[in-house]
């Protein structure tokens, strides 16, 4: 299993980024709802399972935008994302479902 | 302190709407500062009218120490006149990567639409005359 905490760990070094703050966050979405923003002003946000929404959500942010691919159950990477991050689901959840992060707070 | 100005071109091809392509450039390990940027619509798109907005631009410096450049790009149906280099003065590390986005805004009606392309115009310089900090676009 890849590791991913020394992922960020080591990208954060590479950066020459010290975070104030390392913890979870979570989106929670709601059946019927598919448009959501979050704020990550000064911070950084991980997508560490991607693979928990839809193939086709596209995910936009100040310094990166996904579009949730098709084979994402085979992709190990994780990406972030920081400033006002909207994701636009591809379809309505059915059921609630709950999005996890890992946030970098600057 | 002379300075040489040296300019970058990177070229982005968008083949269909709502798309969001990558950026990845190496700059030369000589360009010192980037001082000015455009990006516009180089070929492709055949509108009648001038659209504000087309898609939007992100590029991170320094391989992703900097996120400084956050624009929309526009399309002219006419072009009259070339725009200025907008101002930035960004300190460059040696030969680190640009990193960054374009994404289409899905502002062309889909009868409109043809790949087009987007070029990114750095102004850089080879050496820094003056103190040089980091500043946004903004």
């Amino acid at each position: 299993m890849y590791d991913f905490l020394s992922h960020i760990n080591l990208q954060l070094e590479q950066r020459c980024i010290k975070p104030k703050l390392q913890q979870f966050r979570y989106l929670s979405l709601e059946p019927g709802l598919t448009r959501y923003e979050m704020k990550a002003y000064n911070e950084i946000l991980f997508l560490i399972k991607p693979s928990q929404l839809p193939v086709g959500t596209v995910i936009v942010s100040e310094c990166r935008s996904r579009v949730i691919p098709t084979d994402v159950a085979e992709i190990q990477g994780i990406e972030d994302f920081s400033g006002l991050v909207t994701i636009q689901l591809s379809g309505v959840p059915a059921k609630k479902k709950t999005i996890e992060f890992i946030q970098i707070t600057l | 302190m002379a300075t040489k100005i040296r300019y970058r071109i990177i070229p982005i091809e968008v083949s269909e709407l709502g798309q969001i392509v990558e950026i990845s450039h190496k700059l030369p390990l000589h360009l010192k500062v980037c001082t000015g940027f455009i990006a516009r619509h180089t070929k492709g798109l055949k509108l009648t009218s001038n659209q504000n907005e087309i898609g939007l631009l992100a590029l991170e410096f320094n391989s992703r120490k900097q996120l400084l450049i956050n624009a929309m790009v526009g399309y002219e149906s006419r072009v009259e006149q070339l725009p200025d280099y907008q101002e930035v003065n960004i300190p460059l590390e040696n030969g680190q990567l640009l990193t960054g986005y374009y994404m289409d805004t899905k502002q062309i009606a889909p009868a409109d639409f043809n790949p087009y392309t987007i070029q990114v115009y750095l102004r850089c310089e080879l050496e820094v005359t003056n103190d040089s900090s980091v500043c946004t676009t903004s």
